[in-house]
Formats: structure tokens, sequence, C-alpha cells
């Protein structure tokens, strides 16, 4: 029942999309040639197909990249959510540290942590890292915290202890607090392993955006565009499918 | 919560002056940390400078990262105008007419999570190195959240208040101006809380990869030619440039928006 | 009575720091309850009354005065498990199902599981949800909600059962109707009840004594002896005995509100209280 209005939302959605696709189409053919930076949707599919191999390769490097800094991401966000609760003194000593790690621009560390960590996989794994744990650590501190008031009593008169109220009761709170920032916290290490390619990278689709940026190659560009996209949502449906499946039912129930 | 409270008045001090030292602590004993071992373990200053000589370094440089500084924070600060701009309009036509709200949300919920640093060299490719490609990215980065906020916001009017509007036979734009705008605060500023840093951020990076100005393009500069300590340089102040920015919206809110409830 | 009370309070005062500063909740309150008394509190809301049950369940601290529970400190009972409780939120875990929750409590204390099950069920059961074990939280209306709150309560055979306005949130007649459950709850295991609430007619129809509690801070204003007998029905709620007991509590509840109305109107207060029907 409650699937039905969100199916005619996404079938809005799509609509609109494919309404804009036709009339980029249309608006493409019309110029005809004279934007060559804009190519027909269609250009870009001939390109998507006649490269594929390409593409495979490259995505093969970018989401293993995306991959390990994720898992890193959620293992040193989780972990420092679990000692914000537990600890207020370190919460506030540690917090502004994860702010100002989350303000440095990606982009401009890359260059150190190629000098740091060389060409190789760990550079682009880092920024993955850092384009990603911060939201998660947000997210999990306050679906931690989202435990209200009364169930606090309710177990301090039971004399629960710290370890009790953590696994039967702060954990399952935060479950849909954690997908929710899985969902955004996967594209954004997908998004980060590809900017990390940007720079002294010979592979992966951030080396064939910029390369083909650079030699001006609208339809290479485009195409490999589509590619980290279709990666960056694959990364946020493989969680909002746990999602549906695990804490979906008495969420959706609750509300 | 409670715990915590009375146990730091039990130490005598006020929990506020408390929990700032510990804030501030946080980041100091960062700092010191890594002086020491910059300093004890001789690491070269390429791969971590002492912080202790980024500020005497800071001061020699101050010129050059001046001029870097300078057209960041503009195209920014453009970017950022604009993107709100263009944000509350389409906001509000999106509000009071109902052809735009079918029309435009459809596509703007489907756009939004395009992450746009990401498709910075797309922007480049069509509109060219230079001043045009960093104030339209800092636009884009600016306009999703903002629009989709003042959307939400010009929305949530409780419904009961409204009827009292109509009652007394308000018109539309006392409703706006009322109402709604000022219903919509809270959700505008949860949005420039994101903008104002990432507007930012996206600027830097478009600077870096799509012009020859500002420090996004000093530090791309500075960093195939060798120039670390101004490289480090460039970071450190692109940083406190993200937070100060985040630090002004943040007070912002805290004085213009404090009758909402914290969401 | 010689015997100790089980729960004691003598001059128990609780001062709570706020950003604004200093906010007396409860001054200097002494109040004793027998074992197996049911001791209704009413009073104005935001007076104290929940910060007295939460220092008499251990989990706020009075700044002055003691608490004596079963001849130990409120925290020694909470270890010994003495306390069962019922917010006025039924707090129910919404990923568990109605036996789930109701066995939350012995999952804490570490039962195993055969014997988790059946005290589950058996209090399941004695709330009136039998059938219902395997639903979730949503899926019960509020009532259910509450009801199974009480079980929840009750799984560890509380000496003391702490009641903070459990039925606030339910409409009458509901209401009434968990009234009635709880009385036959009550009458078969007679723990001793501590009950607050605002509700002048549900304290007259649960409880061996109302005690009335002073806007804040709270302190005692009166004790009024509930002599209806038991087993209490409903029906009596409608006899003169009761209204009388009902304008007593009602008289001391609103005391000072009347005075105040009624200096404004230049009259005397007594004339308006309902507590002097009966001296008439
Ligand atoms: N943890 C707390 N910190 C500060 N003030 C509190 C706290 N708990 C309650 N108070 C204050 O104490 C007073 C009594 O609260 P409470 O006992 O909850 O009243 P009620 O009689 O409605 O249950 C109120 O003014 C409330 O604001
Ligand atoms: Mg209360």
């Amino acid at each position: 029942m409650t699937h039905l209005p969100s199916f005619r939302h996404w079938a809005r959605r799509v609509a609109a999309v494919l309404g804009v696709l036709v009339a980029w189409q249309v608006a493409a053919q019309l110029a005809d040639g004279r934007a060559r930076a804009v190519p027909p949707p269609t250009a870009i599919l001939q390109t998507l197909a006649a490269n594929w191999d390409l593409f495979v390769g490259d995505l093969q490097y970018t989401l293993l990249e995306a991959a390990a800094g994720f898992l890193i991401a959620v293992v040193i966000a989780v972990g420092l959510a679990l000692v914000f609760i537990r600890s207020r003194p370190a919460e506030l000593g540690l917090y502004n540290i994860a702010v100002a790690m989350h303000s440095i621009p990606f982009i401009a560390i890359v260059p150190i942590l190629v000098i740091w960590l060389g060409n190789g996989y760990s550079p682009k794994i880092a920024v993955a890292v850092l384009a990603s744990f911060f939201p998660i650590l947000v997210n999990t501190t306050r679906g931690l915290r989202a435990v209200d008031e009364q169930t606090t009593h309710l177990l301090r008169v039971l004399d629960a202890s710290w370890w009790q109220v953590l696994t039967k009761v702060r954990w399952p709170t935060a479950l849909p607090y954690l997908l929710t920032a899985f969902k955004v916290g996967a594209p954004s290490a997908v998004l980060g392993a590809t900017i990390g390619e940007w720079i002294g990278s010979q592979t992966g689709l951030g080396y064939r955006i910029l390369s083909a940026m650079f030699n001006f190659d609208p339809d290479l560009l485009w195409a490999t565009m589509v590619v980290s996209a279709l990666a960056a949502l694959a990364g946020f449906l493989l969680f909002d499918l746990l999602e549906r499946l695990t804490v979906g039912r008495w969420v959706a129930e609750a509300r | 919560m409670n715990l915590s409270a009375t146990a730091t008045i039990r130490h005598g001090l006020g929990p506020r002056l408390q929990s700032g030292l510990l804030k501030v602590g946080g980041l100091a004993a960062l700092v010191v940390v890594w002086q020491i071992v910059t300093a004890t373990l001789g690491v070269p200053s390429y791969i971590l400078p002492e912080p202790s000589q980024l500020g005497p370094g800071l001061l020699q440089d101050r010129n050059q990262i001046l001029d870097g500084l300078r057209p960041l924070l503009v195209q920014s600060a453009l970017g950022f105008a604009f993107g709100n701009a263009f944000g509350i309009v389409l906001a509000a036509l999106v509000n009071r007419f109902a052809t735009v709200r079918v029309t435009v949300m459809p596509v703007a919920l489907a756009v939004r999570s395009i992450p746009i640093v990401a498709i910075t060299p797309l922007i480049t490719l069509i509109l060219g190195f230079g001043l045009k490609t960093t104030v339209t990215v800092a636009t884009l980065i600016t306009f999703f959240p903002a629009f989709i906020n003042m959307v939400r916001g010009l929305a949530a009017v409780d419904r009961e208040a409204l009827q009292l509007f109509r009652t007394l036979d308000a018109g539309e734009l006392t409703v706006f101006w009322k109402l709604r705008w000022p219903s919509a605060m809270p959700y505008f500023f949860s949005a420039l809380k994101v903008t104002a840093p990432a507007a930012i951020l996206g600027a830097t990076v478009a600077e870096y990869i799509a012009s020859n100005s500002g420090l996004g393009y000093m530090i791309q500069n500075a960093s195939t030619n060798f120039q670390y300590r101004l490289m480090w340089e460039a970071t450190i102040v692109t940083t406190a440039a993200v937070i100060v920015a985040f630090a002004v919206v943040s007070w912002l809110e805290t004085m213009l928006v404090r009758w909402a409830p914290e969401r | 009575m010689t015997a100790d009370p089980a729960i004691d309070l003598r001059g128990v005062s609780k001062r709570y720091l706020t950003r604004g500063g200093e906010v007396e909740a409860v001054s200097s309150l002494s109040l004793a309850i027998r074992a197996g008394e049911f001791v209704a509190v009413i009073g104005p809301s935001g007076c104290g009354k929940s910060t007295l049950l939460k220092m008499v369940a251990g989990i706020e601290t009075p700044t002055a005065g003691t608490i004596t529970v079963e001849g130990g400190t409120p925290d020694q009972a909470r270890r010994r498990r003495l306390f069962g409780v019922v917010f006025q939120d039924p707090v129910l875990l919404p990923w568990r199902t109605l036996e789930g929750n109701v066995s939350l409590p012995l999952e804490i204390v570490g039962s195993r599981r055969p014997e988790r099950a059946r005290s589950a069920r058996e209090l399941i059961e004695l709330v009136g949800l039998a059938g219902f074990e395997a639903s979730l939280p949503a899926q019960l209306s509020g009532g259910m909600k509450q009801r199974a709150a009480i079980a929840r309560a009750l799984i560890l055979n509380p000496s003391i059962l702490l009641l903070d306005e459990p039925f606030g949130a339910l409409d009458e007649y509901t209401r009434n109707q968990l009234n009635l459950e709880l009385l036959r709850i009550w009458s078969q295991s007679r723990v001793t009840a501590l009950l607050i609430t605002h509700s002048i007619q549900e304290a007259v129809l649960l409880a061996d004594r109302v005690v009335v509690l002073t806007p804040r801070p709270a302190r005692v204003a009166m004790e009024v002896d509930v002599t209806l007998p038991r087993p209490r029905q409903l029906a009596q709620l409608r006899t003169r005995e009761c209204f009388e007991l009902v304008g007593r509590v009602s008289a001391a509840l609103y005391d000072r509100l009347e005075r105040e109305a009624g200096r404004e109107r230049g009259e005397p207060a007594a004339a308006l209280a309902p507590g002097h029907l009966d001296s008439r």
C-alpha cells in the first residue's frame, strides 16, 4: 500500500527525465553541430556502446578504490561515533577535528596524498575516505543518540549495562540513520575516488574524464560521466535495497 | 546529558567554559602533536611542514596568498549569491503556481542528487576555462539545496496559521512575507550551512582544473612546480576560509532564527 | 502499623541547575508509603511529580533529604530490581514484537529464552493482549501499547510499581477501562504502587491515599484517605462518598488558584471551595 505513492513519484521523475532527454536530443539535432560540447544523447549512447570495454576496465579501478575507501570510512566513523556517545569530553575534543578534516578541499590534498602515498590506489582510497566519512559520522552519532528520554529512564530503572543499552536499544535505533548515511556515503566514496583519479593518475574513470576534457572529446567525456553517475547510483541503490529489506519494515510502519 | 552537566558543575568550572575549552583543546592538541612529530622526527617540510613554520611562511608569502584568496572569495561569493537568488525566486514561483510546481519539481528532484563537483569537467568543456566556469560551479552547488529547502520551507506553514491569515482576509503577498517567508527561514539556513562551505570548496575545485587564478589554481600550480610550502599554505588558507564561512552562517542562524526549535 | 514503610521520603529537595539558573522542583517533601499501599500523587503540571518519581526510582538523586526504599537506598533498590515502571508514553521498541518488548527486562537480567517466552506470554495474557504476541508496536492501538507497558513493568515481579501518568495520553473511555484492569492486577499482586496522575477521578478510584502537591516547588499540600470500599468499581464514582472525596482533593489542588482568582474579584476564597460541600 505504501508503495503506491512512491511508485507514482518515481514514474513522474522518470517521465520528467525522459522529457528532458527528448528535448535535448531535438535541440542538439537542430543545433546541428554548432554546440559541439553538448552532443545529443544518442551520440553519447553510441560512444558508451563503442567503448564499453574501456569503461569496464576503468570501473574496476574506481569501484575498488571507492569500496575500500567507503569501508574504511565506515569503520572510522562508526568507531568514532561510539566514542562520542561514550564520552562527552572526547566528543567535544574530537568533533571539531572531524569538522576541520571535512572542510579541507579534497582536491587540494590530492597532491599531498600523492606525495605521502605514491601513485597507486592509496591516495584515491584516502580521498574516498575523506569524501564519505563525515556524513556517516554525523548520522551515526545522531542515530545512537535518538533514543528518547523515557526509554533511557526505563533502562536505567532496569539497571541495564552500557553494553546492553547499546546492543538492545541504541544500535537498532541508529540503524535507519546508519543506512541513510550509507546511502549518502557510498556515492560520495565513488565521487571521492573519481576526483582522486583526476590528478597524477593513468587509470580509472576520473583519469578518463579529465583526459577527455583536456583533449576536448565531448562524446567520451559525457559517456564517462554517465558511467560514473551509474556507479554512484549503484552505491545508493545497494543501500536503499538493504534498507528496504531490513529496517524498512518497522520504520515505515512506525511513521 | 544531565549527568555530565551536574558532573561539570561539581568540578567547579562553568559547563560552557569547560566545553569551550575542550573544543579548542582538541584542535590545539592536534597542532601540538603535529608540531612535536614533525620537529622530533625531522619530517621533510614537503611531506608535512611544522606548524610553527607555517605562520612565518604565511607572513612571507602573504601577498601571493592574498592574490589567490581574493579571486576565490569573489568567485565563490558570486556563485553563492546567484545560486541563492535563483533558488529563492524559483521556489517562490513553485510555491505560488501549481503549473510551475508540476513541471519543475520532478526534474529538480531527479537532478539535485548529481554531485556538482563531479561534473566540473563537463561544465569546463561547455563554458571554457576561467571565471564563467568557477562561478557556474559555485552557483549550481548553491542553487539546489537553496531551492529544495526553500520549497519545503515555504510549504511548511502551520495550517492553522494559514487559516488564521485567510480569516483575516490577508492577500497572497501578506501571507508570503508575514507567514511563509519567516517559516521558511530555518530551512533556508540549514541549506546555507551546507552551501556556504560547499560554494568555496566547489570554486576551489573549478579553479584547480579550469582556471588560472584563485587558491585552487595556486595549489595546482604550486604542486606541479614543487613549491610545497606555498601548496600547504594555500591548502590551509582555503580550509580556514571554508570553516569561517560555516561559522559565520551558523552564527547568523543563531541570531536570526533563534525562535526555531532545533531540527 | 509498626512495620517500616516501603518507601520513605524525609525532607527531600531537588534543585536542577539550568542555563537560566537554579530550579527548585521539590522542596523538603516528606512522605511514607506502606508496603502494599496504593498511593496516588496529584499536582499541577510542572510541579515536580516526575522528579519525585525519578528520585524514588534512583535515576535522579535528591539535593537534600533521604529516601529509603525497602530498607535501602533507591539505587540499591534499583539494582535489586524492585521496581516496575510505566511512563506516559509506552516506550515500546518499534523493531520488537509485543512479546519481545514485554520480555526485554528479562533479557537484561539475563534469563534464558524459554523462561522469557513463558513469562511474557503469561503477562500478555494477564493484561488482555493474548493473540497479539507477534504484533509490532505500530500495529497496536494506544491503549494496547499501554497494556504492553504494564505487562513489561510486571514481568520481573517487582515489589514496587511506579506509574508516571500512565494513562494521561488516552481517551477517557480507554482510561477508565485500563484503570479497572490496573485495579484487578494490583489486587491480585498487592504490590506497593505509586501513581502519578493529573486526574482526580483516577486518583480516587485507584488509590488508598491521595497526596496533593503544591505548585512548584512540590510539597505535600494535603493527604486524603480514600475510604471507598474495595474491590472498587466504576459505579462507585457516582456515589456521594466519592463526590465528597473528589471535592476535597479538588479543593486542595485548586486552593491557590481560587484564592488568587478570589482576590482579584475581592471575594472571600472559602465560599468557592467545593471542599466545603460536605461540612454544610
Ligand atoms: N533534567 C532537568 N533539568 C532541569 N530542569 C528540570 C529537569 N527535569 C525537570 N526539570 C524542571 O523541574 C520542574 C518539575 O518537572 P517535573 O518533575 O517533570 O514536573 P511534573 O510535575 O510535570 O512531572 C519543571 O519546572 C521542569 O522544568
Ligand atoms: Mg511529569
